[in-house]
């Protein structure tokens, strides 16, 4: 899959525009234009830049960026941290709180707690992140001082990003734990474990919860991989310097080594959680190991 | 007349409209906006967090963040708000008068029609340690004019130049035709270093050296670029320095939105920003708006078998009501009469806005195609992402253009694709089918009217231009080469001709809003430099 991604990426950023005619100025002469192609290796035929393309790729080495003038692949890596970092704290925001709020609604189904939990859930999933984040600095840093506007840093720095990322992921999970965790209160073994006098509160969390784990997980999972590639606008506006910022500055200039270097990792990070996703199937439920 | 028309731009500059608002003024705004609670909240913040900023230090909060520091890009909206302030030019603005003044040259004279003889200032260092002679400047500038290296700024400010030594304070500048605004030119163009550029030229990427009042320290990408106070500048000893360093530090953010800026700026997180949009810089402790060398334009393909013909485009231009347009989506902004604005030399005063006039547009679409004329032919409103409420004035161009009875029809595209389909294309090279009326943003960065009509009215194949007139070329040609009144003269009474020829549609000269914080001692220029040397806090 990574290897199809690799060569798609590679040949589509070729064909949407000349990136040494962006570099240069509009009247550069055809020499000057061919003079920066040669330095690039861009005035050679398609496949001969595909053939170096794939002999640097196990160097890591996806070429030098145009604007930056150093190893794209070393460019990204230093802007990797600070996605991760995001998206993490994000997760670790979104996750607990909506199987929590994903328990509380399915324990008490139509009652006023799973209505509320129901709407907030609903507000995270469609709310615009845009404007979401916009608010978030208008009140917590312009308002109440809190936190900064925006910004890398401390600690302080990641909550504002952090919260409102969080509100997607947020209301997905907790939507599908409710609905998750209803059906498997409706099963025979539930009943049987009331039957036999546990509590409800070991019913819910220890037989349970974990079987209802899976969809979960799965949305979680894919959550993540969102984050990963899908936090462009919260890294702009809050000026974050994750690498989803860096692939706009990229894509508007056509530096190619860097859009094709950032995707690698990226699609290189998904695949790292959905195979993380599978470890935890094996652990939330041992059919999966054994099947 | 250079200084009668510096003083005319010094007077439009002092038009700037401070305000500092109050808290009551702030909820008013934002009950009007519909999102009380938080604006609420920031006017609490803004009136709390204005407190002196007393470390000597400060954030500037920019818009873009550049691409690169290479010298040359400091012609660049980009590039200058930082560059200037570790570069210095030949030559500068005063910017009280708008008048050309002396930098690292203290005088300069035409010596014939092809060469200017600067006389360099004595003394100065770059922070390196390289001092600076004539040899490194004239290395300077053939290498940043050099079209081998094909920056930018060649086409931007151009035409090329080649420097050279006499001694060693004494530059000749020459150019192939004669040039008598090269001065003006090279005020964009600052010195960087010999030694660096010789002995590790990719240095110049990332790690600017100049001669200016701060020294770059570091560029974290994505997040900041942080300068320090030149301790060995020479302007701390000379009266002509053009301001003096009180703050220590300086560093430069980037933050895209508008907004974010703006809250930077509330809650002291920043204590200066640029390009705020009206309704954010209402909410800054000071906003500032000045004039700027920006006008907002609409050029036609005039190659195209429907706007080859004048009366199509006397009716597209009385189609469009510009007044109301500029008045409805670029508030603080003036409807243009020309494509550049007072500010530049040949500007003429006398000129009017295009009548709007929808009944006559519509007779002229109608005569044009009684003779034949394909008035049917597709015509596309065009502009890119970047351009000032380009997306509303395209889509209103275009409905208005469709009431006159022209197949007109709208797009957006990003300013990748725009880039190379708009600029240095010339006549030759644009389809005749093509039928683009493409709203852009012009920077007369020269102050002077032949930087806007070379560019947009010539013949020249390699220009931005989509027109051509044989007999206005000579007009052109002619007054290049002129100074002073007469050149004056000259480009007032090519501005009149020109607008009859309806080929570009001026919009807006537009204003650039600056947020600061109360303490700050600031007024903002209308080259949109931010010196930090004309900065300092109360």
């Amino acid at each position: 899959m990574l290897a199809s991604l690799i060569i798609i990426v590679f040949f589509v950023t070729r064909m949407v525009g000349d990136p040494v005619r962006l570099m240069l100025h509009p009247n550069a002469t055809d020499e000057q234009i061919q003079t920066v192609r040669a330095k690039y290796g861009l005035d050679d035929p398609l496949l001969v830049q595909f053939g170096h393309f794939l002999s640097g790729l196990p160097r890591g080495d996806f070429g030098d960026s145009m604007w930056q003038r150093a190893p794209a692949l070393e460019i990204v890596l230093n802007r990797l941290p600070a996605t991760l970092y995001l998206a993490g704290v994000t997760m670790a925001i979104a996750f607990p709180i909506a199987v929590a709020l994903g328990i509380i609604s399915a324990v008490w189904p139509r009652s006023l707690a799973d209505r509320i939990v129901t709407v907030l859930s609903l507000a995270g999933l469609s709310i615009a992140d845009f404007w979401l984040a916009l608010m978030m600095i208008l009140f917590f840093a312009e308002g109440l001082g809190w936190f900064p506007t925006s910004g890398f840093g401390g600690a302080k720095f990641v909550v504002l990003p952090a919260l409102t990322l969080a509100a997607r992921p947020l209301g997905r999970i907790s939507q599908i734990q409710r609905t998750a965790m209803l059906d498997e209160l409706a099963n025979g073994y539930v009943t049987t474990a009331r039957a036999k006098g546990l509590s409800e509160r070991v019913v819910v969390l220890f037989h349970t919860l974990k079987n209802a784990s899976i969809p979960t997980v799965t949305m979680a999972g894919h959550e993540v991989a969102s984050l990963l590639n899908g936090a462009i606008v919260i890294e702009v506006i809050f000026g974050w310097p994750g690498i989803g910022s860096l692939l706009i500055q990229a894509i508007e200039r056509r530096d190619l080594t860097i859009v094709v270097a950032a995707t690698v990792v990226i699609a290189a990070l998904v695949i790292t959680v959905n195979f993380v996703v599978d470890l935890i199937y094996g652990w939330a439920d041992p059919r999966v190991r054994f099947g | 007349m250079d200084r009668q028309r510096s003083a005319t731009a010094a007077k439009v500059a002092s038009g700037f409209c401070k305000s500092r608002r109050s808290r009551r003024d702030l909820i008013k705004q934002a009950a009007a906006l519909g999102i009380s609670l938080p604006m609420v909240g920031a006017s609490l913040a803004a009136s709390r967090s204005v407190a002196a900023q007393a470390d000597g230090s400060i954030v500037i909060s920019l818009a873009d963040e550049p691409l690169t520091l290479e010298n040359w890009n400091s012609f660049s909206i980009y590039g200058h708000p930082i560059l200037r302030n570790i570069m210095e030019a030949l030559t500068n603005r005063d910017p009280a008068t708008n008048e050309l003044v002396g930098e690292l040259a203290t005088s300069w004279e035409r010596t014939d029609d092809l060469t200017w003889r600067f006389t360099l200032r004595p003394g100065v260092t770059f922070h390196n340690g390289e001092p600076l002679t004539a040899e490194v400047a004239a290395y300077g500038l053939n290498y940043t004019w050099d079209p081998a290296n094909g920056f930018e700024i060649l086409a931007i400010l151009g035409p090329e130049l080649t420097a050279e030594a006499v001694d060693d304070l004494t530059l000749d500048v020459k150019t192939a035709e004669p040039d008598p605004i090269l001065p003006t030119r090279l005020y964009f163009s600052p010195l960087p270093s010999m030694k660096q550029l010789t002995e590790d030229p990719e240095s110049a990427v990332d790690n600017p050296i100049g001669t200016g009042p701060y020294k770059f320290v570091e560029w974290t990408r994505g997040q900041d670029v942080k300068i320090t106070a030149n301790p060995d500048w020479w302007g701390d000893e000379a009266e002509d320095a053009g301001g003096a360093v009180t703050i220590q530090d300086g560093t430069f953010v980037f933050r895209t939105e508008s907004a974010v800026r703006a809250a930077q700026i509330v809650a002291n997180e920043a204590q200066a920003t640029h390009n705020l949009a009206p309704e954010d810089c209402a909410v800054v402790p000071v906003c500032t708006s000045v004039p700027s060398i920006e006008t907002l334009i609409l050029r036609m393909d005039t190659m195209n078998e429907a706007m080859k013909d004048i009366r199509v485009r006397q009716a597209i231009a009385q189609a469009v009501d510009v007044k109301a347009a500029v008045e409805a989506v670029l508030p603080g902004s003036t409807a243009a009469t020309q494509i550049y604005g007072p500010s530049a030399l040949g500007y003429n005063d006398a000129l009017q806005p295009y009548p709007y006039d929808l009944e006559a547009a519509k007779a002229l679409i109608q005569e044009a195609a009684a003779d034949g004329v394909p008035v049917d032919a597709p015509i596309t409103l065009v502009t890119t992402s970047s351009t000032a409420r380009g997306a509303e004035l395209v889509q209103y161009v275009a409905n208005q253009l469709q009431q006159i009875g022209l197949n007109a029809s709208s797009k957006v595209i990003e300013s990748a694709e725009f880039r190379p389909q708009v600029y240095g294309l010339g006549q030759d090279k644009v389809p005749a089918d093509r039928g683009w009326i493409v709203l852009l943003q012009h920077g007369n960065e020269l102050m002077d009217a032949s930087a806007s009509i070379d560019r947009y009215y010539s013949c020249n194949p390699d220009s931005d231009s989509t027109f051509c007139n044989p007999d206005i070329e000579k007009q052109i040609e002619a007054a290049r080469l002129l100074t002073g009144e007469e050149r004056d003269k000259a480009y007032q009474e090519l501005g009149a001709l020109i607008q009859q020829q309806y080929a570009i549609i001026p919009v807006a000269h537009l204003v650039i809003n600056y947020g600061m914080v109360a303490n700050l001692n600031w007024e903002p220029r209308m080259d949109a430099f931010m010196l930090l040397k004309e900065m300092s806090y109360s």
